[in-house]
């Protein structure tokens, strides 16, 4: 394999390997097919190394290292399967399993516990602690999420993970030592997104579903991929049954774009399906009530009805609604079945309701309506602008991108969004902003139109477009003139400051992304201020850049879902919507 | 009265001397910083500390000069500085003695370590439980920030230097370096994984030093007095200057005894310490805090230097020095020091949380004479299972009071063990069904 200076050569019970630099050697072995037994350890978080189950040899070093945290470097020689490193594994799970109560039988994780695999695979059928165990008082913990503090072997992943991944910290360790207790924080039950990552994360069953609490054994259960449909970013899920019974929904690390990351909706979402007042047999009106039937019968009372009205009106007569909760692949149907079929365009679906706003100031600057921003754009992203997302309630899995940019990657997050940051155990992604613009959802054009005359008379305009585009460029700075930033004050409560602080902010982005988000979108005068979201990338000129995801994303995998409110705006025409000064608006 | 000129001492042993920036002025106080600051480049003064030879007095003796040196050279950004003073290690209280009597001494180490790396802040994390010690440094500080030592234009030189109080909340643990820095920014006190070290990923992931009180307080005095002075005492070249040794136990005058390091156990406890409390002879001796492994008569020659100890089978550590006489139990001291750690354990890592707990209840069952011998190859066992597999040096601390007294005094064990069989108490094991 050709090494570059971006891999390093290492050896793995002495199978060679070429991994880029920074592979932890935890990753490195399980590219040879060697798995380390850990619990700390995941690919989402940040090492811990603080369950120490993971420990190897590593040639030159006196003590064994924990894989987990230890980087792969040239020439490192790596033995993961020596009697030193077996009898450590042993001994740490023997410390593990000291004060655990071996409560299997009646333990949900059961079957798919790590705990109990790697037990299997390690310790003697007896233990040698004849000590008293520790034992944690129950206390009631939450209405869907359910702790058995005895089964913990304090890998702190589900703390780890409500904050670092969540940004929602509603979990804490309590206590210290071996009286070191996962606790919400806070003394009350748990009050948090419940995304359930927690309960994913755990490798035991500590923290389990309450929805599915004692119902099954994981062989039980049979697995079907699909995709979630509560909202438009299209989360993989896999869905588990019982017979005729829908018992868990999760989503495997690594799965779809969501990449095992769900969210309420998501993961708990699934109870509504057995929800007793929701309808699940067809129904005849007759004589003035809904009366249950069969499908076969209602199908064809609908199929003769259509004959009989088209024959007498005209297709013209129907109009066609559906739902924005459906698969792109469904909505496709619907409306060859109305164009071909019924011979209608009279169609409409919640999908398209404001979305419209955005596609069409895209086709106008950009020449597409396409969305043009992927998940890895954000994660990837130095700046970030949202305006009127309210993302971590409206697409929670795009703001987990958004999380992990500003958290892990040190981005740059702007805000226009009618929240107050708010210290809580819930996720505010104004938390995390750097500028916040406060403002109602009715003056989300104001305040864009103040951040580009601030950007604007901030200088901040590109030189290369003011020789390529004069013109444009003089039209804006005379367009934006007439705003008087009295006025934006007046309409926004923000001063002139705070737009020049976020303008500069701004203008140091060298991959900038904005994200329109539903509030935004479905508010009055929508389509112009997404112009002028798209004239601030304008004058940002992150044409280039856009330019070059613009191409990959021509043949990246489309949304599946037609209800995301999602892009950035690369420009081919320029473009500049003014309706007058923003006190008129 | 010691034979031995103190140093760190010196000034507070003068009668009447109050600790006020005034009286620190007075022997000299400040001059080594106005030797350097502004004047000397910082990379001298931090090669003037390489060549003095002086080490960490922390716990593990790390060369600081060669600490500092670790700092990348070309970082644009913060850095800072920590000062422990969270002194929790049973039988240590030098620390403390400094921070009441001669606050500015260390102060002044401070703003010269300050200066040499390049930091801004410097931060003293102090146990929570020295109430008057924060007292007494925040006056301090006052003091010298009025007197323009410390803020933002030092001795007019246009450089800054502010130094925070910052108290513990009762953790032993965050005394270890990256459990200070934890705590430090609010969050709960778990020692850090390291690679990366404080020097490059520290306070807020900038580069920081730590380093303990009775460092720092040597500081001024080297700068003043040169480095070839300082290496000239002790025990040249490997363990230089003086150190403070806090006896305690079962001799006629505990108390803090400063002494050129390499000066025998012996001469520090029969001489400084006035000999055993009731002249019986003594049994046992830890040498560096509850951390360090228990030593026997057989080692009061060794000399008090880090190399010297480590050879002898334990470590200079804390400084804190406990003696016991014959007659002393040692199971029982064992077990005492084993309740420290079982309660002090912050439970971040397998082999130390649940080892702690393990080894405290096997221990108390052997006292409460309900041991058997199988009990004793099961701590072995286990110690060595803790031993170097945790995250920090508290896993590898709290085995040694089992390890050595079961090394030198396992006969003890053995008939607390034998009591035990005689009184023919339950033992849990026997309630237990075999597979
Ligand atoms: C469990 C544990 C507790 C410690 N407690 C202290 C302490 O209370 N005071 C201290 O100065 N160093 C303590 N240390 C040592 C520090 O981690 C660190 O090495 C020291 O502060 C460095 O300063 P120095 O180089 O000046 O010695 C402790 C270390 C461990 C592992
Ligand atoms: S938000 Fe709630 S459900 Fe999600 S990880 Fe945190 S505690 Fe668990
Ligand atoms: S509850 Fe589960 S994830 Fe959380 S610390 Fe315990 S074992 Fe780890
Ligand atoms: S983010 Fe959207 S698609 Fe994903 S689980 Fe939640 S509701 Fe479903
Ligand atoms: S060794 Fe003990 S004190 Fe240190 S991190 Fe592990 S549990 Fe905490
Ligand atoms: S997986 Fe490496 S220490 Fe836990």
């Amino acid at each position: 394999m050709a090494t570059t200076t971006d891999t390093v050569r290492l050896t793995i019970d002495g199978i060679p390997i070429s991994v880029p630099k920074g592979t932890l050697v935890i990753e490195a072995a399980r590219r040879v097919g060697v798995m380390v037994p850990h619990f700390c350890y995941h690919p989402k978080l940040k090492p811990d190394a603080n369950c120490r189950m993971c420990l190897v040899e590593v040639e030159k070093m006196p003590k064994l290292q924990t894989s987990c945290s230890t980087i792969a470097t040239e020439g490192m020689s790596v033995r993961t399967a020596t009697t030193v490193v077996h009898d450590a594994h042993k001994s740490v799970l023997e410390f593990i399993l000291a004060n655990h109560p071996l409560d299997c039988p009646v333990c949900d994780q059961g079957g798919k516990c790590d705990l109990q695999d790697f037990s299997h695979q390690y310790t003697a059928t007896t233990s040698r602690f004849a000590e008293t165990k520790r034992i944690f008082q129950k206390e009631y913990f939450s209405p869907l999420i359910e702790t058995q503090m005895n089964r913990c072997v304090q890998c702190l992943r589900c703390v780890r993970y409500c904050d670092e991944v969540m940004d929602v910290k509603a979990l804490a360790p309590v206590g210290r030592g071996t009286m070191t207790e996962i606790k919400s924080f806070g003394a009350h039950p748990l009050d948090c997104e419940f995304c359930g990552g927690c309960v994913q994360i755990c490798p035991v069953g500590a923290i389990t579903s309450r929805l599915s609490m004692y119902e099954y054994r994981p062989w039980m259960l049979k697995r079907a991929d699909t995709v979630c449909s509560f909202c438009g970013d299209g989360c993989q899920i896999t869905v588990q049954t019982k017979g005729q019974e829908l018992i868990e929904v999760n989503s495997a690390q690594g799965a779809g774009r969501n990449n095992g990351d769900l969210c309420a909706r998501g993961f708990f979402g699934f109870h509504a399906t057995s929800h007793p007042s929701r309808i699940t047999q067809p129904l005849i009106r007759r004589n003035g009530s809904l009366v249950e039937t069969t499908w076969e019968e209602a199908l064809e009372y609908v199929a003769e009805q259509t004959k009989r009205i088209k024959l007498a009106h005209g297709a013209q007569a129907f109009g066609g609604l559906i739902s924005g909760r459906c698969t792109n692949e469904e909505l496709y149907l619907f409306q060859k079945f109305m164009r071909v079929t019924i011979g209608t365009n009279n169609l409409d679906s919640s999908a398209r309701y404001g979305h419209i706003n955005g596609t069409q100031a895209l086709r106008r600057v950009q020449g597409t309506h396409r969305w043009t921003v992927t998940f890895e754009d954000i994660v990837q992203a130095d700046v970030l602008l949202l305006v009127g997302t309210n993302i971590t309630e409206a697409n929670p899995i795009t703001g987990l991108q958004v999380k992990e940019a500003v958290k892990k990657h040190d981005a740059t997050l702007l805000t226009i969004e009618a929240l107050q940051p708010a210290i809580g155990t819930i996720s505010n992604i104004t938390n995390l902003s750097q500028h916040h613009l406060c403002v109602a959802p009715s003056q989300f054009g104001t305040a864009v139109l103040g951040l580009l005359k601030a950007v604007v008379e901030g200088n901040h305009i590109d030189n290369a477009l003011r020789q390529r585009a004069s013109d444009y460029v003089s039209s804006i700075s005379q367009a934006v003139q007439q705003l008087s930033w009295d006025d934006l004050a007046l309409n926004t409560g923000m001063s002139r400051e705070s737009f020049a602080s976020m303008a500069s902010s701004l203008a140091k982005g060298r991959r900038v992304v904005v994200l329109a988000g539903q509030t935004l979108l479905r508010s009055q005068g929508a389509y112009g201020i997404c112009l002028n979201l798209l004239d601030l990338l304008l004058v940002k000129e992150q044409l280039k850049w856009a330019r070059l995801r613009n191409c990959c994303l021509a043949h990246s995998t489309s949304p599946l879902r037609t209800r995301a409110h999602r892009w950035c705006v690369p420009g081919k025409r320029s473009s500049l919507w003014l309706q007058g000064p923003p006190s008129s608006r | 009265m010691s034979k031995h000129e103190p140093v760190l001492l010196k000034n507070m042993l003068q009668p009447g001397y109050t600790g006020s920036l005034a009286d620190y002025e007075k022997t000299g106080g400040y001059q080594a910083l106005r030797k350097v600051v502004g004047k000397v480049p910082p990379t001298d003064v931090t090669g003037t500390v390489m060549k003095s030879g002086l080490r960490g007095r922390g716990g593990a003796g790390f060369p600081t000069g060669v600490k500092w040196g670790f700092l990348p050279k070309d970082y644009q950004g913060p850095r800072y500085l920590c000062c422990n003073a969270d002194e929790s290690e049973p039988g240590t209280f030098k620390d403390r003695q400094l921070i009441e009597r001669d606050p500015h001494q260390i102060l002044e180490g401070i703003l010269l370590a300050c200066y040499a790396i390049g930091a801004e802040s410097a931060y003293i994390y102090i146990r929570g439980e020295f109430v008057l010690g924060a007292r007494i440094l925040e006056a301090a500080i006052a003091e010298a920030r009025t007197a323009g030592y410390i803020g933002t234009n030092i001795l007019g030189t246009g450089i800054t230097a502010n130094v925070w109080v910052h108290r513990g909340a009762g953790a032993y643990i965050c005394g270890e370096e990256t459990a200070l820095l934890e705590s430090l920014e609010g969050k709960r006190g778990l020692p850090r994984v390291k690679p990366p070290f404080p020097a490059t990923h520290g306070l807020y992931n900038k580069p920081t030093v730590v380093n303990n009180v009775e460092t720092l307080a040597n500081l001024p005095h080297i700068i003043s007095r040169g480095p070839e002075w300082f290496s000239a005492i002790g025990s040249p070249p490997k363990s230089t200057g003086t150190r403070i040794f806090c006896v305690s136990g079962h001799v006629k005058r505990p108390g803090n005894y400063e002494v050129p390091m390499g000066v025998t156990f012996r001469e520090l406890i029969y001489e400084e310490a006035g000999g055993m409390r009731s002249d019986k002879p003594l049994k046992a001796f830890i040498p560096g805090g509850a951390s360090a492994p228990f030593l026997t008569p057989d080692s009061l020659d060794v000399k008090l230097d880090f190399e010297s100890v480590a050879a002898a089978g334990s470590m200079l550590g804390s400084g804190g020095v406990t003696v016991m006489e014959e007659g002393t139990d040692m199971v029982w001291a064992a077990l005492r020091l084993m309740e420290f750690f079982y309660h002090e354990s912050c439970g971040k890592c397998s082999p130390c949380r649940e080892g702690s707990s393990w080894l405290v209840q096997t221990m108390r069952r052997i006292v409460a004479r309900r041991g058997r011998m199988e009990d004793l190859e099961t701590l072995v066992d286990l110690c060595k299972n803790i031993a170097g597999r945790t995250v920090c040096a508290f896993g590898d601390a709290e085995i040694s009071p089992i390890m050595s007294t079961l090394k030198h005094w396992r006969p003890e064990y053995v008939k607390m063990i034998h009591e035990a069989e005689a009184a023919n108490l339950i033992h849990p094991k026997r309630i237990l069904a075999q597979p």
